[in-house]
This record gives C-alpha cells, structure tokens and sequence, in this order.
C-alpha cells in the first residue's frame, strides 16, 4: 500500500450568522459575515498545499433553515478548484443540511462524490491504477435520523484503507442532539480504519488507533461558547495504514474570552490600560487572524464606582473598539462584562444588624427557596412568554437566573450605599 | 463598651488635644457624660472626630465637612474603648488612603485592623453609627421636609446601614430601572420592547428574500435553453463562414499560381549543371589562401636556419677549465670559511697566551706543589663537600652540647639551693602551729554529725512527751464521761420500776388511773428514749476510748523507740547518756572548733611534706647533669681528632677549619676550569690550521691542471676569485653553443613540415577542380553560377506550391482547387463571395440578440449568487437579539433585586419594628409626660399614628416641629435599644438636640437621656448650661466638663 494523505473536516455551517454579539460597525459585520466561507476557504487552501489526495466533509456544510445560496455555490466553487488539482471530495450531509434541502441545479464537479440517504455505499480512491482507500459514507435523507447508522458500515474484503464518513453522536455527547447515536464499540466493530466524523463542534480524538476516530469540530468558531482555535485534521496514513492526524487551524475569526480582576485599579486609566492589554495578549495569541472577545471585569475594587457610573463602561467599549478595530488584526471587544463589587466586606455587612445585613442575608438564602425562585420564575414569564419573548428570547438557564441574582445583589448594594459618604 | 477617651493630633480646629483633659487622668462616665462648650467651642468637630476614627477619614469628595486641620498637619487621632468586661481597646488612626491608616491595639497589647474593629463594634456601618449613634440636631431635623411615609420609611431607614437613601427611595430607583427596559403594559417605548420589534421587521425581511433559491433553479432552466438556440445558430454560421473562406482562398491563390507557372519557363531555357560540389567557391579560396601561407612560412624558417649557423662559428671556449667543474665548485663553496680562518687563527693564538699566564697565578695562590695535572686530579666532588660539612657539623653539635650540659648542672644547683632554704621556712612554721589531740579528721566528723542528730532528736522527743501527756488527758476525761453516763443509766432504771406499781394500783380507779397512767406513760416513754440515747452515747464513748488508749500505746512505742536513738548518738557523739539541748549545743561548738584546728595543722604539715619531696628530686637532678657535662667533653675531643686525620689524609694543613677546607675546594675548581679551557683552545687552532693547509693544496692543484702556476697563502684569497670567475665565463659560452645548435635542428625540421603541408594543399585543389569538371579557377567559377541560378529558380517553383497546398489542402483537394482555378476567373469569386457574407452576417445579429438574453439571465444569477443581504439580515438578528437578551437578563436582574428589598424591608420591619416601635413609645410617653401613651404602626404599612390620653389619634404631619422632633428622639432611642439588644451597646454621642424643646419637655428628655444612659453610655454636647442643668438634675452621678472657647 502506498502513503497517502487527506483532509478530515465537518460542521463548516455556511454563511451561517455568529451568535452572542450584541454590536458590530459595517466593517466587523463584513468580515464576520464571511468567517465561514474564509474558514471553508481556507481548508481548500490547506488540501492544495499539502496536495493530500482527498478531502472528507463530514455533514453539516450549510443550515438548511437558513436556505442559503450563497453557501451552497461557495462550497461548490471550493469543490471546483480542488477538482481542478484532481483532489477528490466525498460529502455527507448531516442534521442541519439534509438531502432534502440541497439546491438541485448546483453542479457539483466531477471529482466530488455526494454519498446518498438511503444506504452505506462505498467508493474507491484511485492513485494511478491502484485503490489506495474506500471511503463509505451515508448522508441524512431529512434532518431527524435517530437510527444508528454506525451499525451499517461494514468493511469490504481486501480493502487496503477503510474510512467511514458520518455525522453522528458517539457516546451520547451531551452537548449534541442525539442524531444518529452509536458508540465507540459501534465504530470499532464496522472493521473501519478511520472514522471521519462531524456533529460536536469541540474537536477531539476519540480513539487514536483501532480505529482512528476523529472529530474535527467546526472551522470557525460561531459564538462565544466556541473559543480558541478551529480547524480540520490533516492525516497522513503510512505505507501500513498507521494514521497520523494533525489538528491544522483555519479559523478567519477567534473568539476570545477574558477576566480581569479590578483588585488593585486605582482610577480610570488603569482599567482602560488594562483591558487593552488584554487586547494586545489576545492578538498575539491569535497569531495573525483577527478576534472577538468578551472581557468579564470581576474583583471588589474602588474601580467598581466608576465602572457602574451610567455611560462609563458604553465609552470604555466604544473606546476600545475605536482603539483596536483600527489595528490590523482587529479585535473587536463585544462587551465588557461587569461582574465587579464594591470594596465593601460583603461578610462583614451580611453580620450587621441592619437592614444591608437583613437584604444580603436574604439575598443568600434565597438563591435555592423554591418559593422565590418560583416567583421570580412567575414575574418574568410577563417578557419572555409574550408573543415576542416566545419568538425571540429563550428562557433564561439556571446558571444565567444565578448570575442575575448575583448582579441583583450588588444593583441594589449600589444604590442602598451607592451616596454614602 | 463606652468611650473612656479622646485624643486628638489633628482634626479641624483641634490639634493635640485629649478630652478628657489629659490633666484629668479621667475617662468618659461610662454613663452620661455632658460636654459643655459654647459655639464654635468645637463639639460638633468632636462629633465628627469620634465617626471618622472609628469608620474613616472623609476625603473631598464627600459632601460633609471633612474638617482639615486647622494648624497644618494631617489628620490623626485616636479614642480608646473599653468594653462589657473592662477590656481596654485603643482605636488609632492617621491620615492615608481609603479613610486612612487604622490601628487597633487589644488588651493585651498585640494590634489589629480593621476587621478587629469591626467586630469591637457589632458590624455596625458608618451610617448606622451616624444616624442612630452620634448625631445631632441635623440629622434630626432632616425628616421635616418629608411626607408621611417618607417619615416612616426613613426612620426605619436610620437603622438600615445605608446612605442617605431611605428603603422606598432605594426601591423607588431601582423600579425606575427596570421601567426603562420593560414593563407589563408591554409599552413599546421600553427598550426591550423597541429591541422585539426591531427583531420581528428583520425576521420579516429575512422571510421576503428566502424565494431566492428557487428564483436560481428557474434562471438556469432558461440559460439551458437560450444556450441550446445558440448552439444551434452558431452552427449555421459556421457553415457559412466556411464558404466565404473558400472564395476568399480561391482569391488569395491566384498570384502564388501564376508565379509558379513563371518559374517553369525560365528553368527551361538554363543548360544543366547536375553537379557542383557543395560549399566549392569557398572551399576553393580556402585553398588558394593555404598555398600561399605555406610559401611564405618556408621562405621565413630558411633565413633564421643561415642566421644561426653563421653566429654559432665565431663562439670560443677553454675545455680543461669545464672539465674541473667539481673541484672548483668545492673551492667555491669553502672560500667564505678559509678567509674566516685565516682571520681567527692570530686572534685565538694571542687568547691563548693570555690564558697560560692566568692560569700560572692561580696554581701560585693554591700553594707550592700545584700543578696542572694536580689541579686536575683533586677530588672536589659533592661527596668530599659533604664530608667536611659532616665534620663541621659534628664538631659544632659536640661542642654546644658540651656548652648546654655545663648550663644545665649550674642551673640545678641553683634551684637546689632554694628548695633548702623554702624547706627550712616551712619546718619552722609547722613547729608554730599548735598541733590538735585527735589528727583524723573523720573521728571528729563522726562525732560532730551524732551531736547534730541528737540535737534535732531531742525537739522531737519533746514533742511525742508533749501528745502523750495530752492523749493521757483526753482519755481520763472520757473514763469519767462513761462513768457519769453509766450511773445515770442505773437511776433511769429506778424510775422505770415505779410507773409498773403504780399503774397495777390504779387500774382499780379507773378514771384518775386512766388520766395517771397516760401521764406515766408519757414519762416512761421520756426516760425509755433517754435511756437509748445514753447507751448510743456510752457505746460512743467506750469506743473512743479504747482508740485514744491504743494511740497513747503507739506512741510509748515511738517514745522508747526514740529514746533508744538518742542514747546511741549520744554515746556516737562522746556523751554519757542523753545529754540536755545545752549541753549538746555546747559540745557541736566545741567539735566545730577542733575541726578548724585540725584542717590548719594537716595543711602546715602537708606543706612540709611536699618540699622534702622536691629537695630529694633536685639533688637527684644534679648528679644526672654533672654525669652528661663529662660524656659532652669526650665526644668533642673524638670529633677533632677525627678532623686532623682527615686534612692530612687530603694533604691539607692540620690546622684548617671546615670553612676553610671548603674555600680551597672552590679555588681548585675554578683553576681547573682554566685548565680545561687552555687545553681546548690549543685543540682548535691546531684544527684551524690543519683545515686551511688543505684548501690551499686543493686550489693549487686546479691552477696546475689548467696551467696555471701554483701560488703561496699570502696570494689567498686574491688568486681563488679569479679562478671562479675564469670558470663561470666559460661555462655560460658552452650553454649558448648548445642552445643554439638545438634551434638550428628545430628550425629544419619545421621548414620540412611547410614543404609537405604545400604539397598537400596542390593536391586539394586539383581534386576540387575535378569534382566540378573545371579546369582551372575560373571555369569553376562559371560554372557554380548555372548551378545557384538552377536552384533559385525550382526553390520558387516549390514555394508557390506549398503557398497553394496552404490554402486548398494537398493532393486531391489541390488539384481540384487547382482545377476550379482554370475554370473561373477573378471576377467572378469576387461576387459569389459578397452573397455568402450578406447570409453570414444576417446569423450573426440574431446570435447577439440571443447572447444579449443569455447576458442578463447571467447578470441576474451572478447577482443572486453574490447576494450578500441574506447573510447581512441574519448577522442583524443575531446582534439584535444578543443586546435583547442583554437587556432581558439586566431585567431579569432587577425583578430579583426588587424582590430581595420586599422581602428584606418586610422582614425587617416585622422583626424590628414592633420592638423599635414599643421602646420609641416609652420613651416619648415619657418626654410628652404622657399626653402621647401609644404609637400605633400597623404591621405592612409605613406611616406611624399617635395616640394621645384621650384616644385621640394624630398623624404625624398634625405634630408641631418640637413634638416631631421629640418623637424622631424617642423612635431613635427606640431603635439604639433594640440594636444593641442584638449586638454591642456602642455609645451614644448628641450634639445639642434639646434646643427646640420647651422646658417641661426638655426636663422629660432628660430624664429619658437618664434612662437610656443606664444601658448604653451617653455623651451629651451642648452649649447650654441649662441642658447641663437639667441632664445632672436627672443623673446626679454624670460627668460635667467644658470645653473652652476657642473663637478668635
């Protein structure tokens, strides 16, 4: 068997909108309107440089909600110029881009193999005259597939390299919809050599030998819950089919998250020196492409005041936009979160016998009062069940109904000591 | 806890200032304190003063009075605390940042923070302590301008810990907050709101592009088609514009055609050359050029050949003089070291001499019979050295051996004659001391210790004599007791028999025996019960006598016991018998003293002792030295005579020391050096002269052999230069002769070469000549331009065929085209081609109206495909609801708070309030002299009512500004009482508040003042004395002191 080489990637979600960003200007939006097709740009770019002999796209290319064409025609252009090298690309769509949601009139290139709904097929890959792989694969016919489609791959006899391609939920990862669920002795009994898989985002390894199964995560990173490098997994098979995969970034745009402790800050200047460290260390970790981050401001501090004088922290964002959107590579600071307190001995005053000591007593205990929590519970469904909360708002989770209580404790100590002399 | 002291460094008008007065050495009552002082006297400054050390200093940006010291400075103080327990507490603190520089120091000494603090205080905040604690008229007057239950709300807020802000204004706030965002009437001006309907108008848009795709799919369809009409077009066309080819080709044809047809005849009419070789007219002038080059080279070798042979005859050279070669090369190369020589050899003839006579006065100074070969023979080696060193050494180590034995024997006769005259002192003083009847110590000892014994025995023995007697006593007494119970008994006993008479006597009169024998009875029963109380008391009784009599018996065991070992010390200590205290007090002294006297005798006489041993070891000494100064004097006297034998064994005088020895040693080495030295240079003029007689042999024989005559040393080295420069002449003529003889040959051997290499090229050019059937060069000549021209002329032929197959096609196509040609003419092309092209071109415009259409499907595809609005819309919504959510969340968050403050405020008040409310009422019963009984505040609401005697109820704006005033006190009383009933009693400081009071009602506050001052301790500052007047009226056992005036 001769060495070859291929591209694993998955989840490239098309043209599909980033999440968690409460502002951008013109110039941001253009950029991260692209991040996507760059990302999906990008991994053609690594296919030819490399000049690996195949690429596998492991589902979820475009959201078929989104019914975008501008998706589908950039996946095919990338197709083509890969075709144009002679590297072949096998394709499976998976929940979000079913095969019912594909546009019939796109012309995919001749080197692409599109795997059908209705059954595992396999295909050859040829160098020359010899087969040097078999690439089987399934794609979801409509986006519900709660079959376990692992359970149908099989290897044929005297394939030298078998690769399964599906989009799937191995091991029930919680952070998924279970679709297509198997697990890993699912995968270890089809007699596959490497699983090129796509659905969870997070990129990791599953299983490094016996098969190799891969998850390579998205491309780029859509929202705040993405952070840190994306990419595809470049592998290089051996003369004796040993698997060696390399995790190769190729998002257009990071997402960045930052906390910064305010323990210590004196005045104004030093929260906004600060911050732009962090911007400085964030493109310098990014190496090249631009970033989006979030700085969460925590600590007790006298920065405190000034952070929650009204205006103050919309300036300290504007100003760090204007300051590091003009740098190239940008980072766009989408929001400076205040989760700070006052320089107050919250233990101290929650001692007291005053009413500050009664409120944050209260304020402790209630957290987990089933009785407060259902009020509460109660008194927002007015915004969130409306006919517009119910289209545009979710619910907010435990965790965010815990930070809120937080954040309602200091708005109130705030205002109750907020003129004290 | 109270405030004992004040102390201030720094704070507004006070600099160095203790209160109070440090003269004083007192404290605070920890009662009720009054500070009297008039305006500007500095109260209130001390009012602040005391806040900003126990909770900081306020820097400019609080809107109070941060009171800068007035003399410079900063600012800097401290109080000191005592607490529940006594516990002494200092509070210092400077100036500094975040309220400045705080210091605790606790009871025992080690120091704390604030967090000590904090705890000293109950957790109490900056504000509770101002509102509640330490205030004054301001504080209480501040409520006037508020509403009912502003009132209410911010008397509960005093106690709240917070700033300004009451609870309602707190709440106030933080509803107007969340109004902001969104509020349940869903008003579309709320910021949530207006962020949900920017939403839904995005959404909307988002809807109306979606068709896009479908528009795509549709576009395509009819670009198939337009394409397929194209195609179909195209071909038509193509056939046209392939029959307007052919004309034009027809057309392009016609001059290559006629042309060629030229060509045809002018070939015919040239003779025919068939062949002609290639390249002839330049290969024939490369010839011609060669012969002609070949010439000239032989002419030029022929003239240097005579040249040479005429210059090598008039050269002349000697033969013999080469034939020597060798041997002059030898004289040659040995010159430089023959004149050297002949230079050196007087030179070191005349060193020579020098030396002889050197070395004659050397061999003079060493004495008569020395000579050269003497010198020579000596023995001067290391070993000989070493010999007379070892001799010297010897005779220098025996004779100060000799030396320090004769020291020694004197210095121990010395001493000896000191140790007799320190023995003869010490014999003398031991004879003057008296000498004791007992000389061994322990005998003494061992009496003195039994004395001692029976000394402490005897207090002892005294004692035991002392309980026994007591014991002896005690048991009497109880003999007696027992003795008195018994005869008691037996008259009981007496008693007891008569009632038995009696009663048989009067059973036979019944009544008065019945009313007798109840009182027998009762007397019966009496003596019965005393008789049992007797007998316990006897058995009691005997009991402890026979303990006491036991006792007695134990200790006349101890007593004899004791006695036995006073008599045994006794006769220890030489007594006979046991002797009195007095007598055994005596005898220690007298025991004591003789142990002194004996320790001074032993010490006398061991002194003796030890210098009759150390005369004895000194005498012993001094025989030894006198015996090892006789062994020194033989040793030294063997050590000479061994030195003698040496000197003459060596032929040296017997009388030369070492040193001497070794001196004549060193001049017979040096003299053998010249020796040495004298011998050598004899040796190398010997050489010199034998070297240079062999050179001037070895030249004298080359001069006879070239002829020459042979020459003497005074002719050297004149005659040896001559003769190489003869030689070197001759041996460069001989070279020249060879070199040239060797050109000459190289020379004919070349012009041989040129004669065969022109004989070459004649026979190349008449083969030339043959191949083109010439004669000569200029037949040639002619006969090479038939044969260009020939070949031009076919060169066109074929040209113009190849131009035609170019445009017909070859063979057959050709020879129709060629055909067609014959059969037309130019004209008649030209007009069957204008028709085709009007056909052609009548395709064409129908083709662009077609791409025209393809064009704008294609526009509009393009533009789908680059359509970015999509994209942008839902990025737009993305945004839009991350800020909704943000907005949703800061909602969320303020629900919550608003929730916390209820329950918070509602718990509060139920706890405190009624409590709070009960102490106010109290106290403001008491201040109003009970016109105001009762204040009612019903649980769940804010405003208070008052009550007055009557039932009448008033609420509190019907109350006049004293009355207010005097209930906002009471209330606050109220609230000071149940906060410390929940944490610590602090003091309480007022500054002046009884000014708008009248003078009943002052009285009455005072009296209130008074009571609270019973839990909680009370500084009052005022600038009346009658304030003061009153205060001590109710709380006669206050502290009083002034504060001066410190105007101007």
């Amino acid at each position: 068997m001769e060495s070859f080489k291929f591209v694993h990637t998955a989840d490239l979600h098309l043209d599909t909108p980033f999440s968690g960003i409460s502002e951008v200007n013109e110039e941001i939006a253009g950029r991260l309107r692209d991040a996507t097709l760059q990302a999906f740009d990008n991994i053609v770019e690594l296919c030819l440089q490399h000049k690996v002999d195949f690429l596998l796209v492991a589902g979820d290319i475009y959201d078929a909600t989104d019914r975008s064409l501008r998706a589908q025609l950039r996946f095919r252009d990338g197709l083509v110029r890969l075709s144009q090298a002679s590297i072949s690309t096998f394709v499976v769509h998976g929940n979000h881009d079913p095969l019912s949601s594909r546009i019939a009139t796109i012309q995919w290139p001749k080197e692409v193999q599109v795997f059908g709904g209705d059954e595992v097929s396999s295909v050859p890959v040829r160098r020359g005259d010899e087969v040097i792989a078999e690439i089987h694969g399934v794609s979801y016919p409509t986006q519900d597939v709660r079959e376990n489609l692992a359970r149908n791959f099989h290897r044929q006899p005297g394939s030298p390299f078998a690769v399964g391609l599906l989009h799937c939920n191995v091991d029930q990862d919680t952070g998924h919809e279970p679709y297509a669920p198997c697990t890993l002795d699912d995968l270890a009994s089809a007699g596959m050599d490497y699983w090129a898989l796509g659905h969870v985002h997070a990129h990791r390894i599953l299983s490094t030998d016996s098969p190799t199964a891969v998850y390579p995560g998205n491309p780029q990173g859509r929202h705040p819950g993405e952070l840190g490098p994306r990419g595809c997994y470049l592998v290089e098979v051996s003369a004796d089919g040993r698997c060696l995969p390399q995790f190769m970034s190729v998002d257009a745009i990071r997402w960045s998250s930052e906390t910064l402790d305010i323990g210590g800050m004196e005045d104004d200047e030093s929260i906004i020196a600060s911050v732009r460290d962090i911007c400085s260390s964030i493109r310098e970790q990014c190496q090249g492409r631009p970033a989006v981050c979030r700085v969460s401001l925590s600590g007790r501090g006298t920065a405190h005041h000034s952070l929650t004088k009204p205006g103050f922290l919309q300036d300290l964002t504007e100003r760090m936009r204007d300051t590091e959107c003009r740098l190239d590579p940008f980072v766009w600071v989408d929001r400076i979160e205040v989760r700070t307190r006052a320089p107050l001995d919250i233990d101290s005053l929650r001692m007291g016998q005053d009413f500050v000591g009664e409120f944050l007593r209260i304020a402790a205990e209630s957290r987990d009062r089933p009785e407060f929590v259902s009020q509460i519970s109660d008194e927002i469904s007015r915004l969130y069940d409306s006919r517009l909360g119910r289209s545009f708002l979710q619910r907010p989770s435990d965790d965010e109904i815990r930070l809120c209580h937080e954040l309602a404790e200091t708005l109130c100590l705030d205002v109750i000591l907020g003129e004290q002399d | 806890m109270y405030l004992a002291r004040i102390h201030i460094d720094g704070y507004g008008i006070f600099s160095n200032f203790d209160l109070p007065a440090d003269s004083d050495e007192q404290s605070f009552s920890r009662n009720l304190s009054i500070v009297i002082g008039p305006n500007e006297s500095g109260k209130t400054t001390l009012l602040s003063f005391v806040r900003s050390v126990l909770f900081g200093f306020l820097d400019g940006r609080s809107s109070e009075n941060p009171y800068p010291p007035v003399s410079g400075g900063k600012h800097g103080g401290l109080v000191t605390l005592v607490d529940s327990r006594g516990e002494k507490y200092v509070v210092a603190r400077s100036a500094g940042s975040k309220g400045g520089l705080l210091r605790t120091t606790m009871p025992d000494g080690s120091t704390g923070g604030s967090a000590e603090l904090d705890a000293l205080l109950g957790h109490a905040s900056r504000d509770l302590f101002k509102n509640v604690f330490a205030f004054g008229l301001d504080e209480l007057q501040a409520f006037q301008t508020l509403a009912n239950d502003e009132v209410s709300a911010r008397i509960y807020s005093a106690g709240i810990g917070a700033g300004r802000l009451s609870i309602g204004d707190v709440e106030a706030r933080m509803e107007k907050m969340r109004g902001e965002l969104f509020t349940t009437d869903r008003a579309t001006s709320k910021q949530v709101m207006v962020l949900l309907n920017e939403c839904a108008g995005v959404r909307r848009q988002l809807v109306a592009i979606e068709g896009q795709a479908s528009q795509y799919t549709q576009l395509h369809e009819e670009l198939r088609s337009l394409n397929d009409r194209l195609d179909e077009k195209r071909k038509m066309r193509e056939e046209k514009t392939k029959s307007l080819g052919h004309c034009d080709n027809l057309l392009r044809a016609w001059q290559p055609w006629t042309e060629m047809q030229e060509a045809k005849e002018k070939l015919s009419e040239l003779p025919v050359v068939e062949r002609f070789p290639s390249d002839g007219i330049s290969r024939l002038d490369v010839i011609l050029e060669k012969i002609r080059a070949e010439k000239e080279k032989i002419e030029a070798k022929q003239a240097e050949i005579d040249g040479s042979e005429k210059e090598l005859t008039e050269i002349n050279v000697t033969p013999a003089l080469l034939d020597r070669a060798p041997e002059i090369t030898n004289i040659e190369r040995g010159l430089a070291k023959y004149v050297s020589a002949k230079e050196d050899l007087p030179k070191l003839q005349s060193e020579l001499g020098v030396q002889i006579e050197d070395l004659k006065r050397s061999l003079s100074n060493l004495g008569p019979g020395w000579d050269e070969q003497r010198v020579l023979d000596f023995d001067t080696s290391i070993s000989a050295r070493e010999a007379i060193r070892s001799h010297g050494s010897r005779l220098a180590e025996k004779r100060q051996q000799l030396q320090a034995a004769g020291y020694s024997a004197k210095q121990v006769s010395d001493r000896l004659n000191d140790s007799n005259h320190h023995l003869q002192r010490l014999k003398e003083n031991l004879d003057n001391t008296p000498e004791p009847s007992e000389h061994d110590k322990a005998v003494v000892e061992t009496r003195l210790r039994s004395a001692r014994s029976l000394l402490a025995g005897l207090a002892d023995y005294r004692i035991r004599l002392q309980e026994r007697d007591a014991l002896q006593e005690r048991s009497s007494d109880k003999k007696a007791y027992a003795t008195s119970i018994q005869r008691q008994l037996s008259q009981n006993a007496e008693t007891l028999r008569l009632p038995l008479a009696i009663t048989i006597l009067l059973c036979l009169v019944p009544v008065i025996g019945w009313i007798v024998l109840f009182y027998l009875r009762r007397t019966s029963s009496r003596l019965q019960k005393q008789n049992d109380n007797l007998e316990n008391d006897l058995t009691e009784t005997r009991t402890e006598l026979k303990s006491l009599l036991e006792r007695i018996s134990s200790i006349d065991n101890d007593i004899q016991n004791e006695q036995d070992r006073l008599k045994a010390a006794a006769q220890s200590a030489g007594l006979q018998g046991i002797a009195s205290a007095t007598e055994t007090s005596e005898l220690i002294a007298s025991l004591d003293d003789e142990l002194a006297k004996l320790a001074v005798w032993h010490a006398a006489s061991d002194k003796v002792k030890e210098a009759t041993d150390l005369t004895v070891g000194l005498e012993r000494d001094l025989q030894a030295a006198e015996e090892s100064r006789r062994q020194a004097e033989e040793e030294t006297a063997q050590a000479e005579k061994d030195w003698t034998d040496w000197l003459e064994r060596h032929g040296i005088t017997t009388d030369c020391l070492p040193p001497t020895a070794l001196e004549i040693l060193s001049n017979v080495e040096s003299t053998r050096e010249k020796v040495e030295n004298i011998v050598h240079m004899r040796e190398r003029a010997k050489g010199i002269e034998d070297s240079m007689k062999e050179y001037e042999n070895a030249t004298n024989t080359v001069l006879e052999a070239c002829g020459d005559m042979v020459v003497t040393r005074a002719e050297f080295p004149a005659v040896v230069d001559k003769l190489i420069d003869r030689w070197k002449t001759a041996q460069k003529q001989h070279e020249r002769m060879e070199r040239m003889q060797k050109d000459i040959a190289q020379n004919v051997k070349e012009r041989d070469a040129f004669q065969k290499a022109l004989e070459s090229a004649d026979k190349d050019l008449q083969q030339l000549l043959n191949e083109a059937g010439a004669e000569d060069g200029e037949s040639f000549r002619q006969r090479h331009k038939i044969f260009e021209d020939t070949a031009q002329l076919r060169a066109v032929i074929d040209q113009r065929r190849r131009a035609l197959e170019q445009i017909a096609g070859r063979k057959e196509a050709l020879e129709s085209f060629v055909r067609e040609m014959e059969s037309t003419t130019p004209e008649n092309l030209q007009e069957t081609r204008r028709l085709i092209d009007e056909e052609r071109q009548a395709l064409e415009e129908e083709m662009e109206l077609l791409i025209d259409e393809r064009r704008g499907i294609k526009d509009q595809l393009e533009k789908l495909e680059r359509t970015q609005e999509a994209s942008s819309l839902r990025l737009q919504l993305s945004v839009l609801q991350e800020k909704l959510k943000g907005k949703a969340l800061q909602w969320v968050a303020l629900t919550i708070g608003q929730n916390l403050l209820r329950e918070a405020r509602a718990k509060y008040e139920r706890e405190r309030k009624p409590a709070v409310v009960q102490q106010g009422q109290h106290f403001f019963s008491m201040i109003t002299n009970g016109r105001y009984p009762r204040l009612i505040s019903p649980p769940g609401e804010t405003q208070i009512q008052l009550e007055d005697s009557s039932g009448h109820r008033k609420t509190l704006p019907e109350l006049s500004r004293g009355t207010a005033e005097q209930l906002y006190l009471a209330l606050r009383f109220g609230l000071i009482r149940e906060f410390s009933r929940r944490s610590e009693c602090l003091p309480v400081i007022m500054d002046d508040i009884l000014v708008n009071f009248d003078p009943k009602r002052a009285s009455e506050a005072a009296r209130a003042i008074a009571e609270l001052a019973n839990d909680n301790q009370v500084i009052l500052f005022t600038c009346h004395p009658n304030t003061a007047d009153l205060l001590t009226a109710q709380a006669p056992q206050s502290m009083v002191m002034k504060l001066q005036d410190r105007q101007g």
